[in-house]
């Protein structure tokens, strides 16, 4: 009675999801999760080899209370998925020169401003996300970012960690959230400039959101964020990305 | 990885950079070349490492700032090698 009644034809069962399908749930759609959005570039041989993999390392992160391999593990599969993508586009030509200045004193002596596209912002600055969304929203609705002009928010150098807030739709924000520093290391350097290792942390330090209109980022938006920079006096910019 | 436009319009303005990118974003400074880039063994969103790794995070920025001394001609890459630095147990 108990197996007819499980076998039994149920027109409100959900067609059966596929590894494929379920790892493209995964990039910015109703499953989204930034963290193994990278899933969606895998082949259904490789996602199944992937996922096999991640559970063998789980059961041994248990095992052995460490999550070094099971780091090391997924690293390796954000490499594997994003490095073949990455060819030359007219928004990621393939320069053939590349400017260069030279530091032009000692770094003791040098102020050094931060700055990254990882979308840091104070907590009483507008967030990067499309106002009319919820962050969430935003991870679902990733086209909206990139369709928007890059903005910049200026983070003091004195601003306390528990001011920063982080708002990218495109990365996985949930260690930036417990420690501000793995993007955005506005403490370790001022710390850096307390103990004398670099001259200063620079008045004001930046972040945009790196997942924008990148032809009004490299026409207009880059060349007057430099100007501003060099009216800062900044003598080094050390930048960050997601 | 669009912080690579940036570091090149703030290098063409005479201020020298530094980017830190991650290993799966590698490609991307080697087509944009900005002046000088650390890549490093982590994961997306976690360039400096894993949250609360004081050592590790200040490990990565004294070598990226290490390139501003020693680096004479752009572009330079860097890999961050995690093997000559103290990791505290985790990648």
């Amino acid at each position: 009675m108990v197996d007819r009644q499980i076998n039994a034809p149920d027109s409100s069962q959900p067609e059966p999801l596929s590894l494929k399908e379920f790892a493209a749930s995964l990039y910015h759609a109703q499953r989204a999760d930034n963290f193994f959005k990278f899933l969606k570039n895998f082949s259904e041989e490789d996602l199944a080899d992937f996922v096999q993999g991640l559970l063998r390392q789980v059961g041994d992160a248990i095992d052995d209370g460490s999550t070094e391999a099971l780091a090391r593990f997924v690293q390796q599969g954000q490499v594997a998925a994003y490095v073949p993508t990455q060819t030359p586009t007219p928004f990621r030509p393939d320069f053939t020169d590349a400017p260069f200045s030279p530091l032009r004193k000692p770094l003791r002596k040098a102020t050094v401003a931060l700055f990254s596209s990882g979308a840091i912002y104070h907590d009483d600055q507008e967030p990067y996300y499309p106002v009319e969304l919820t962050y969430e929203q935003a991870v679902r609705e990733v086209r909206k970012a990139t369709e928007r002009f890059p903005s910049l928010r200026v983070i003091p150098a004195e601003t306390p960690e528990a001011r920063l807030r982080v708002g990218h739709v495109a990365y996985d924000i949930r260690a930036a959230q417990k420690d501000i520093n793995v993007i955005f290391p506005l403490t370790r350097l001022r710390e850096l400039a307390q103990e004398g290792v670099i001259g200063a942390l620079a008045e004001r330090n930046y972040s945009y959101h790196g997942l924008t209109n990148i032809p009004r980022l490299m026409q207009e938006r880059a060349p007057q964020w430099a100007q501003m920079l060099k009216d800062d006096g900044v003598d080094a910019v050390f930048l960050t990305a997601g | 990885m669009t912080v690579g436009h940036v570091a090149r319009a703030i290098e063409s303005i005479g201020i020298p950079t530094v980017c830190v990118y991650i290993e799966a974003f590698r490609p991307d400074a080697e087509l944009l070349k900005p002046a000088r880039t650390l890549v490093t063994p982590h994961l997306m969103g976690r360039p400096l490492g894993l949250p609360h790794q004081r050592e590790q995070q200040r490990a990565v920025i004294l070598a990226a700032l290490r390139l501003l001394e020693t680096a004479d001609h752009a572009p330079t890459l860097e890999t961050f090698d995690v093997s000559t630095h103290h990791m505290e147990g985790h990648l």
